[in-house]
């Protein structure tokens, strides 16, 4: 019974990592069902109502009136839903059961963000229009506020003789203009953004949708590239007119506004920005400037390929990234000074240290080595499979915990591939392994090795072995690891997933794997940019319309 | 689609009580809350049992009227104790200001409190051992003060975390009623400390003795006109969004209407909190007590309307979460001149209840000895009728706040204690089989009996402490309601037979 059941377990587990990458693979390869999924008339996913996460939140209210909040403000904690991402609208869902202790915690971090506005930079909200008490100042203030907090205009009569109701149990303006903030930022018309939520839907064959307004595009769109509500210009603009719309997406793209895009999508994504309070031992001398760097390194390099590259996969193999002296000290590249960190041009010769490309920033490097001496392919390739292929890898199974005792092998791969040999462990490994050691010449704080100098492999004089193989192909080092990965169609997908998911906001359904994999072929895959990727989503009927 | 619960102090304590995510919580300052001043917030303890220790000095008056209508003076407690069990539809005479509320309380007989050590004097040991469950040692007999922290002090170290006198005080309040017009019983310290039922770290510790500063320390200043602008603001921006909710839902999908019912329930919950605050139960800010009384108080005048005012004060704290242990002391212990005597006998009327004519007028100079040890039976018709007065003057007392937790919805959270340093005040001053009542069903606790916690009858409990249940075995039992273990040289276990 029991060998049975090993049996029985060992072979789920080799299935589970030998299914070969990638489940979006199954849709183009003989589901039918996804095949018509993909048709043009397949109905909408169905979006509910979909409330800030507390990073927008608080861009929003930054940019709408130059006040700072806090994350500790806010009553729940963001959460990242399936698709990774906080933005995730099926989390959300938890809205339908929320508590008092919630929605009155939002209702007094209405009053209180109201009230701080008011106090801090009063003329956000007062300069809006005149300030006498009269219906014209009343009506103009009410316009224009509800423009922007509400980001759509007032419903008129309704809202506006109900707002205007508070303004007359006062004798001022400032004070009932606060009480009226603070009511929008209460209100779930400023909580949740709406896409197409209270709008009569059209009836298809498909199914039942509703084409997002003028109002919830200019949202959507300023959610997506800005994580924050959108401007006066973008809420002015006609987007029904594609020149419009593509010319709005460069502005955006432009603003300083649109590094959240580095800081939130791709952080929540790669998980890049820990780096900077990661533990090094202090066998490596990596200082906090150094650490400070490297998350800086990949932060404006992140920055300029979603906002400035042509190629959307330097990303995976670029031939340049941003250094400062320390950083460029640490990775052994001469020729940099300061403390600013600037562009920098890499050959893959330069130095002989193989940089440029994410899984060689040392904040990677170091986030996927756990603090320890030695090196962790397996941590390593782990990552690339999950995050660069969006291939998930099961857990280890029961009672296998650690390596191998390392006095039974003579080198760090003789080691894992000791350990890959238990047929428990052999499927995911010979996937995961043959990618970390790809990376085997950067040691566990990023520096280049060609042989291991510290930890319990340190003085024995053992080379670095870099040599891989990923679906089929052997590559050796870095370089050519990186390049196998961005030519990869995977790759190209994976980031497609990644980019739909986020702005979409949901984990996604068949529909959206249709898009993923269109735009990861048809634009990333064929060396285009991330801002032509997110042109094609944003044209697209997932990010225009909502099924109902 | 709205939650149909009037009771809205228990609403309140359930917004109060949700788990904020970890933190998160202290960020979650719900909407009443947000009205109490800041610098309260931090000591609120929502989910604690409530305590009140109401303190009568100098030991009761045993007494019961004959068939006849005169009065009978008893030498033991058998006349304030009904048989064990059920308690009856009529109470004893004693307790006759209760009937009515039999099922709300109670007694619980049987109970000593003798550390062994009287060299400060009955008066001064009863009180002293009453909340602390032994004797000061005092300048009467060591020069060295040293007595247990009062269970209201250690209640406070528990709900604040901290030992310092002034992060304790904030989690108790704890008056007593000022004896002005004549000297205290004793000299100098041994004054103070044969005075107190709170102590801390060997030293008597802090009662309020004006109800304008205990007030002030709970809600904050007396007029606070951001209080007055922070509701308005509230209930403005809710007749906003309640109505516009309402509109949104009729448009939306089945599946967003969810969503928008929760915000629409909720708000609606909040705007019925708001709209009955300063009208009913609800936890807001309670009217500052006039503040003349603080006057008063100094000069000794006002007596009821200052018990009253500590007792609203208490209470409401109890309601909001503020404070949750109350300590009213009635009066000191065997004052030379109790000049408050004289304010209260207008509000009593036993004088009918035993054929007199007139009201009893002239206790103004009374005090404690010259009124209380009359000698024998009848001796002194007058002083023992005055004795009575005070004892039906106290349970009414009693009997006002036992009613206040019920119509503020904490009865069930609260335990509301009456009792006596010592039996007796005529003889005795015997600290045994001392009059103890208990209401409120905090902690599970069985109401509506007499639990006899001796197999001696009252009339053979004397000074046989041995055979009685330590007084400080019953504060153990409503200490582990805190989640405190209790016990020192002066208790032999608890009394959790009494609670559920």
């Amino acid at each position: 019974m029991f060998s049975l059941t090993l049996i029985t377990l060992t072979i789920l587990l080799y299935n589970n990592c030998d299914s070969g990458f990638n489940a979006s693979n199954e849709f183009f390869s003989g589901n039918s069902n996804f095949v018509s999924q993909c048709e043009s008339g397949a109905p909408q996913a169905k979006m509910q109502l979909h409330r800030l996460t507390n990073q927008e939140y608080i861009y929003t209210i930054k940019d709408l009136f130059n006040v700072d909040l806090l994350a500790s403000n806010f009553p729940t904690a963001d959460q990242a839903g399936g698709s990774g991402f906080t933005n995730e609208y099926s989390r959300m869902n938890r809205d339908t059961n929320l508590s008092e202790n919630v929605t009155n915690a939002y209702f007094e971090l209405a009053i209180t963000t109201a009230s701080r506005i008011m106090t801090q930079n009063p003329s956000s909200v007062l300069g809006l229009s005149c300030n006498t008490r009269s219906d014209a100042c009343y009506e103009d203030f009410l316009r224009k506020l509800s423009l922007k907090v509400f980001r759509r205009p007032l419903v008129e009569p309704s809202e506006m003789t109900a707002f205007k109701t508070i303004f007359s149990a006062y004798t001022n303006f400032s004070e009932p203009a606060e009480v009226v903030l603070a009511t929008m930022l209460a209100s779930p018309n400023y909580l949740y953004k709406s896409y197409g939520a209270y709008s009569a839907p059209v009836n298809q064959s498909s199914g039942r949708k509703v084409i997002l307004n003028n109002y919830e595009l200019a949202t959507r769109l300023s959610y997506l590239l800005w994580a924050s509500a959108p401007d006066d210009v973008l809420l002015t603009t006609d987007l029904s007119i594609s020149a419009n719309l593509e010319s709005q997406i460069k502005r955006l793209l432009a603003s300083p506004k649109a590094r959240r895009l580095s800081s939130v999508f791709a952080d929540q994504w790669l998980d890049y920005s820990k780096v900077e309070t990661s533990s090094v031992p202090t066998e490596f001398a990596v200082s906090a400037a150094v650490l400070q760097s490297s998350k800086r390194e990949t932060e404006e390099f992140l920055n300029y390929v979603i906002t400035q590259s042509s190629r959307a996969l330097d990303l995976w193999d670029a031939d340049y990234s941003f250094l400062n002296a320390s950083l460029a000290t640490h990775y052994g590249i001469s020729g940099v000074t300061g403390t600013t960190i600037n562009r920098v041009p890499i050959s893959n010769s330069s130095n002989g240290s193989n940089r440029g490309g994410l899984i060689t920033h040392a904040s990677f490097l170091i986030n996927t080595s756990g603090g320890t001496l030695e090196t962790h392919p397996v941590s390593r390739g782990s990552w690339i499979l999950n995050n660069v292929l969006c291939d998930s890898v099961p857990p280890p199974p029961p009672g296998v915990t650690a390596l191998p005792d390392a006095s039974l092998a003579s080198s760090p791969r003789e080691l894992a591939e000791l350990h890959a040999s238990q047929v428990s462990c052999k499927a995911c490994h010979a996937r995961m392994d043959p990618l970390g050691f790809g990376l085997e010449n950067y040691d566990a704080s990023g520096k280049w090795i060609t042989s291991y100098n510290l930890g319990k492999w340190a003085g024995r004089g053992i080379a670095v072995e870099a040599d891989g193989i990923l679906d089929g192909e052997r590559f050796n080092g870095p370089g050519e690891l990186k390049k196998l990965v961005a030519e990869n169609p995977e790759t190209s997908i994976c980031m497609s997933r990644k980019i739909v998911s986020y702005a979409l906001g949901r984990n996604m359904n068949s529909k959206d794997h249709c898009l993923s994999e269109d735009v990861g072929l048809n634009v990333i895959s064929k060396g285009g940019s991330f801002e032509a990727a997110l042109k094609k989503i944003i044209n697209s009927p997932s990010f225009k319309e909502n099924g109902r | 689609m709205s939650k149909k619960n009037n009771n809205k102090s228990f609403n309140r304590r359930q917004f109060l009580e949700g788990s904020f995510y970890g933190m998160t919580l202290k960020l979650m300052l719900p909407t009443m809350v947000s009205l109490i001043p800041k610098d309260l917030r931090s000591q609120m303890v929502p989910n604690a049992m409530n305590l009140f220790v109401m303190y009568l000095p100098d030991g009761t008056y045993p007494h019961s009227i004959n068939p006849n209508g005169t009065l009978r003076w008893d030498r033991t407690m058998s006349r304030w104790y009904p048989a064990v069990g059920a308690l009856p539809t009529v109470l004893p005479t004693m307790l006759n200001k209760l009937n009515g509320m039999q099922s709300d309380f109670s007694i619980v007989s049987g109970l000593q409190n003798s550390a062994g050590t009287t060299c400060a004097g009955h008066h001064a040991d009863a009180i002293a051992r009453y909340l602390t469950g032994n004797s000061f040692q005092n300048n009467w007999c060591t020069d060295l003060y040293s007595v247990n922290d009062s269970i209201d002090q250690i209640i406070g170290k528990h709900l604040s975390g901290r030992t310092d006198a002034s992060s304790i005080q904030k989690f108790i309040l704890s008056a007593k009623m000022r004896n002005v017009g004549g000297a205290d019983m004793g000299t100098g310290a041994n004054r103070e400390w044969g005075h107190n039922l709170s102590y801390l770290n060997n030293k008597p510790a802090y009662s309020y003795t004006n109800p304008g500063q205990m007030f002030t320390d709970t809600f904050g200043l007396p007029t606070d006109p951001q209080i007055t602008a922070a509701l308005k603001k509230r209930k403005s921006a809710l007749d906003f969004l309640l109505p516009d909710i309402q509109a949104k839902r009729a448009l939306a999908s089945a599946e967003d209407r969810i969503i928008l019912d929760r915000w629409l329930t909720n708000y609606e919950e909040l705007q019925r909190t708001l709209e009955t605050t300063g009208t009913g139960p609800v936890c807001t800010r309670p009217t500052a007590p006039a503040a003349t009384l603080d006057a008063a108080a100094n000069r000794g005048q006002d007596y009821n309307a200052i018990v009253r005012a500590y007792m609203d004060i208490m209470l409401a704290s109890m309601e909001c979460g503020i404070r949750k242990v109350g300590i009213l002391q009635m009066q000191s212990e065997a004052a030379d001149i109790n000049n408050f005597y004289n304010q209260i006998v207008a509000t009593e009327d036993l004088h009918s209840e035993v054929g007199r004519t007139t009201r009893i007028t002239d206790m103004a100079t009374s005090q404690h000895i010259g009124m209380a040890h009359y000698g024998s039976d009848g001796a002194d018709m007058i002083n023992y009728l005055k004795l009575v007065t005070l004892n039906n003057y106290y349970l009414r007392q009693y009997r006002y706040f036992v009613q206040g937790l019920k119509t503020r919805g904490l009865f069930n959270n609260s335990i509301a204690t009456y009792g006596y340093g010592f039996k007796d005040g005529n003889h005795t001053s015997a600290p045994a089989d001392m009059p103890f009542l208990v209401a409120g069903r905090g902690g599970g606790f069985k109401t509506g009996q007499h639990h006899r916690l001796t197999t001696l009858r009252p009339e053979q409990t004397g000074y046989n402490l041995s055979a009685m249940t330590p007084l400080p075995n019953f504060w153990a039992s409503v200490l582990g309601k805190y989640g405190i273990t209790y016990s020192h040289a002066n208790t032999s276990g608890n009394t959790n037979q009494l609670f559920d």
